[in-house]
C-alpha cells in the first residue's frame, strides 16, 4: 500500500519536462486562433443585440448562478448584462489576439490567462452555439493557465535564452497540470463510452449506420462500403473499443502506442467524413498529455542520425555569443544546422536549404540578422 | 516553481533531485484531489428520475452523485463559475436519426411571398460547411418546444436580415423546421422531407431599427 501511494505521489507531483505542454500549447493556440478568425465572418448572428443570440439568452440556457451559503457566485464572464458593442468586440478581439500569443509562447502566463478570460466570457455570452470542440478547449484552456506552459517552446524561453537570462539545459517544471490534462481526456472517453453503453444502437452494433446517413454532418464523400454493414459494426464497435483503450491501456507504456494510433485513426476518419469542427484536430493534440518530456526529447535526438541528410553547415565571420547560441540550437531539436567560424561575412541565402532554420525561413532575413547580431566577430 | 528552474541551478553538494514530489507545495496535493473529485462528479452521466424509474445496477450510483455529491455547493460553485462545467454526451446515448434544418417563410407589405435560407450545412460547398456548423448547432436547440424562448428572437433576427427592399418591410416572418428519419438497417430510406412551421411573428417596425421587444406573440 505505501509503495502504491508513493508511486502515485511520483506520477502526479514529480517534476519533468514541460516539452509536451509546450507542444500542446503551440497546437491549441492555433487551433483556437482559426476558431476564432471562422466566427468572424459570423460575429454579428451571435455576439449582437440585433442578431440571433442578444445577451439577454444567455441566462436561460445557463441555468442559475451558482451559489455559496447565501452569496451568490458570478460565472467568468465579462459581458454579463453588456451590450455595447464596443465591449463585446473588444473581448472578441482580446481573444482573438491572445490565442496567437498562446501559440507562440509570447507572454505566455498573461497571454493563457487574458484568453482563458475572454474565451470564458465569450462561451458565457453565447452559449447555445457551443459544442463539443468549445468545451474541451475551455476545460483545457483552464489547465493551461495553471501549467508551466512558456516553459518550453516558447518565444519566452527563446528571448530568455537569447538574452541569458534562462540556464541552458533541461527545464523541470511541476506535472500535474499535465496529469490532469491527461486524466481529464480520459474521463471525457470514460464518460461517452460509459453513456454510449447506455445506447441500444451501439450496443446492436449500427450506430454508425445513422450517423452515416446524417446529411447535415457529411463532408467529405466516403466509399459506399464504409457506410454498410458489416463495415458499420466494425465502426461502432472499433469505437467503443478506442475509447475505452483511452481511459485503460493508454496508461500501459507498451501498449500506449498503439492505442494512441487507433485513436488517431479514430479521430482522422470523423475528422475526414463528419463535419464537426475542430474536435479530432483537439483531441488528437491532447495525446501529447500522454508522453512524458524525456520521451519526446530522447526520440528528436535518435530522429538525428535519420535526418543528417538534411543537415547543412553555416559558416560566419566569428563565433557566436552564448545566448544566442542556445537560441538556435533550441530552435533546432533536430540538430540539423550546425554553426562554424571561417566566412567573412553571413552568407545572404544561407536558409536557403537548411531545413533547421525552419523557425525563422517563413520571415525573409530574419535568420540572417539574428544571426548577424549574435555573433562576436 | 521557478519558471526555467534547471539542474544547474544548485551546487552539486547541495543538489536534490529535482524530479522529486517533494518539490510540490501542499495546497497543489490538496488541490489536485478536489480538482480530480469534482470532475468526475460532474461529467458522471445523469438519470432521469421520474415516478416510473426503477434504479438498476449503476443507477444507485449515478442517482446519488446527481443528487448529493453534484449538489455539494462547493463543487457546484466552483465548477459553474470557472467554466470547468463540462459534458461529453456526443452521439449518446444513441446518435440522432433525424435530420433537421430550418427557414423561414416571409410575408412582405405588398404580399409578396419569399423564403430565407438560414444555413443549411448540406446545401454548402464543402469549404464552407465547417465554419457554418455553428448555425447547425444553433438550429437544432434553437426550434425545439423546450426552447420556446430563442424562437423571438430568432424570427426578429431573420425579419431584420430580410429588411432589404424600401418601402417594403417584412411584416410577417414564419419559422419551419425539416426533418427527415433515417431508417434502420435493411429499411427503405425516405428521401423527402415532412416540414412544420412551428412559429409565426408578426414584425414590428421598431424591430426592423434594431429595437429589441421582450412582447411574446402566440
Amino acid at each position: 500500500m505505501k509503495e502504491f501511494l508513493k508511486a502515485l505521489d511520483r506520477y502526479w507531483f514529480s517534476w519533468g519536462s514541460p516539452v509536451p505542454v509546450g507542444l500542446y500549447r503551440i497546437c491549441f493556440g492555433a487551433i483556437v486562433l482559426f476558431d476564432q478568425l471562422m466566427l468572424i465572418p459570423q460575429y454579428q448572428d451571435w455576439f449582437t443585440e440585433t442578431g440571433f443570440l442578444p445577451n439577454r439568452l444567455a441566462l436561460p440556457w445557463l441555468g442559475p448562478q451558482p451559489t455559496l451559503g447565501d452569496q451568490t457566485l458570478a460565472r467568468v464572464n465579462l459581458l454579463q448584462g453588456v451590450t455595447d458593442p464596443f465591449w463585446v468586440a473588444l473581448v472578441f478581439i482580446l481573444a482573438t489576439v491572445a490565442s496567437l500569443f498562446v501559440m507562440l509562447g509570447l507572454f505566455t502566463r498573461f497571454s493563457t490567462i487574458l484568453l482563458a478570460v475572454c474565451l470564458i466570457t465569450v462561451h458565457h455570452r453565447s452559449p447555445t452555439i457551443l459544442h463539443g470542440g468549445d468545451t474541451v478547449i475551455r476545460v483545457m484552456l483552464l489547465y493551461l493557465c495553471m501549467a508551466p506552459a512558456g516553459a518550453a517552446c516558447s518565444l519566452d524561453r527563446l528571448i530568455g535564452l537569447w538574452r541569458g537570462k534562462i540556464q541552458p539545459g533541461p527545464v523541470y517544471a511541476p506535472l500535474w497540470p499535465q496529469r490532469l490534462m491527461a486524466f481529464n481526456v480520459s474521463v471525457l472517453y470514460l464518460m461517452t463510452t460509459w453513456i454510449k453503453y447506455g445506447g441500444n444502437l451501439w450496443r446492436d452494433g449500427t450506430a454508425t449506420w445513422y450517423t452515416a446517413r446524417l446529411q447535415e454532418f457529411e463532408r467529405f464523400p466516403v466509399p459506399p462500403f464504409m457506410k454498410e454493414l458489416p463495415m458499420v459494426k466494425v465502426t461502432t464497435y472499433g469505437t467503443l473499443l478506442v475509447e475505452f483503450c483511452l481511459v485503460s491501456l493508454v496508461y500501459y507504456k507498451p501498449a500506449r502506442k498503439y492505442v494512441l494510433i487507433a485513436a488517431i485513426g479514430m479521430h482522422a476518419y470523423i475528422e475526414y467524413s463528419m463535419n464537426i469542427p475542430l474536435f479530432s484536430m483537439l483531441m488528437i493534440s491532447s495525446y501529447l498529455m500522454f508522453f512524458e518530456g524525456e520521451e519526446i526529447t530522447a526520440w528528436s535526438r535518435r530522429m538525428r542520425p535519420k535526418l543528417a541528410r538534411f543537415a547543412k553547415t553555416i559558416r560566419l565571420p566569428g563565433t557566436l555569443r552564448p545566448g544566442p547560441k542556445e537560441f538556435f540550437s533550441a530552435v533546432d531539436p533536430f540538430g540539423l544546422v550546425k554553426i562554424e567560424s571561417g566566412a567573412e561575412s553571413v552568407p545572404a541565402g544561407a536558409w536557403r536549404g537548411a531545413v533547421g532554420a525552419w523557425f525563422f525561413a517563413w520571415i525573409p532575413g530574419l535568420w540572417r540578422r539574428l544571426l548577424d547580431r549574435g555573433i562576436v566577430k | 516553481m521557478k519558471k526555467g528552474s534547471t539542474s544547474a541551478d544548485s551546487p552539486p553538494e547541495n543538489r536534490v533531485d529535482p524530479t522529486s514530489p517533494r518539490r510540490t507545495p501542499l495546497w497543489v496535493k490538496v488541490f489536485v484531489p478536489f480538482q480530480i473529485f469534482c470532475v468526475v462528479v460532474w461529467t458522471l452521466p445523469t438519470r432521469n428520475v421520474d415516478a416510473k424509474f426503477v434504479p438498476m445496477g449503476t443507477d444507485h450510483l449515478l442517482i446519488f452523485n446527481q443528487m448529493k455529491l453534484r449538489q455539494i455547493p462547493v463543487v457546484r460553485a466552483y465548477v459553474v463559475s470557472t467554466g470547468f462545467w463540462q459534458y461529453w454526451d456526443m452521439f449518446s446515448p444513441n446518435p440522432a436519426q433525424r435530420d433537421y434544418y430550418g427557414d423561414a417563410t416571409v410575408r412582405y407589405r405588398d404580399g409578396k411571398v419569399e423564403r430565407y435560407a438560414y444555413p443549411r450545412i448540406a446545401d454548402l460547398p464543402i469549404p464552407q460547411k465547417y465554419p457554418a456548423e455553428r448555425y447547425r448547432k444553433f438550429f437544432e436547440r434553437a426550434h425545439m418546444e423546450t426552447n420556446v424562448y430563442l424562437w423571438l428572437p430568432f424570427a426578429q433576427a431573420v425579419a431584420r436580415k430580410v429588411d432589404r427592399y424600401p418601402g417594403n418591410p417584412p411584416v410577417q416572418i414564419t419559422l419551419n423546421r425539416h426533418w427527415r428519419d433515417v431508417a434502420a438497417p435493411g429499411k427503405p430510406q425516405a428521401t423527402a422531407y415532412s416540414s412544420y412551421p412551428y412559429y409565426t411573428y408578426v414584425v414590428e417596425a421598431a424591430v426592423l431599427r434594431g429595437a429589441k421587444t421582450e412582447k411574446p406573440q402566440p
